[in-house]
């Protein structure tokens, strides 16, 4: 469970520089927003994770890529198109995670291979290249 | 009420608490860096906005993995690890 967690925000973390990227490349710097953490039982925590990230998927990401398209920025609509198919791996795992969460304590941590390139997310343990932006294993992070 | 793309239960109230306070800290990046930025298109103020919901999420992918780690979930785990084989 601590896994998905750090996979995901292994995952985050690829999202962040590529989106720095394409902004960079317009001429800008992100600015952050942070926002309060709070921290509930695990349980809590994937079903805000899971509601989260499926909300984003379906009702946010749609819209901004539109936004993107309509302006016609290439690597904008890269970076949230990665971030979209990212966000689609995860709602699964987070899903599972939690349909299987009592049965998960004290078990041996799952090992999640994460895409350095775009931040897809596969706990394939026979995978060559990713599915999303088809780079190799060796492009890949594994965290457990 | 489910979430979405999967059979699992949610009340509408707290779908609804998540996705407002999503909006808002959207709403909130946006209008803010489109202030500070007024020659910047909407795409850019997108990328930010982007950019924050994924920085907030990975602040709390991290301190829930803590949490976690606490309530004795995935014993063993080596974050971050670089992978090298094959």
């Amino acid at each position: 469970m601590a896994s998905l967690f750090r996979a995901s925000a292994a995952a985050e973390r690829v999202h962040l520089r590529n989106l720095a990227l394409a902004m960079k490349k317009l001429g800008y710097e992100p600015e952050a927003v942070p926002e309060l953490v709070a921290v509930n039982s695990t349980a809590e925590n994937l079903r805000l994770e899971l509601s989260s990230h499926s909300i984003y998927r379906e009702n946010v990401l749609p819209a901004l890529l539109a936004q993107a398209r309509q302006e016609g920025f290439r690597g904008a609509i890269q970076g949230l198109t990665d971030a979209g198919r990212t966000e689609e791996s995860l709602v699964k795992y987070y899903a599972g995670a939690l349909a299987h969460l009592d049965s998960a304590k004290g078990k041996l941590s799952e090992t999640y291979y994460v895409c350095s390139t775009c931040g897809y997310i596969t706990t394939n343990p026979d995978f060559h290249i990713c599915k999303v932006c088809y780079h190799t294993r060796e492009k890949h992070e594994a965290v457990s | 009420m489910t979430v979405p793309g999967t059979a699992l239960p949610i009340s509408p109230r707290f779908a609804a608490s998540i996705l407002t306070a999503g909006l808002m800290l959207i709403g909130t990046a946006h209008a803010q860096f489109l202030r500070s930025h007024p020659g910047a298109t909407s795409t850019v103020a997108i990328l930010n906005d982007t950019w924050n919901f994924e920085n907030n999420e990975m602040r709390r992918s991290i301190a829930f993995a803590q949490k976690a780690d606490e309530e004795g979930y995935s014993p063993g785990g080596q974050p971050f690890s670089r992978f090298r084989s094959g």
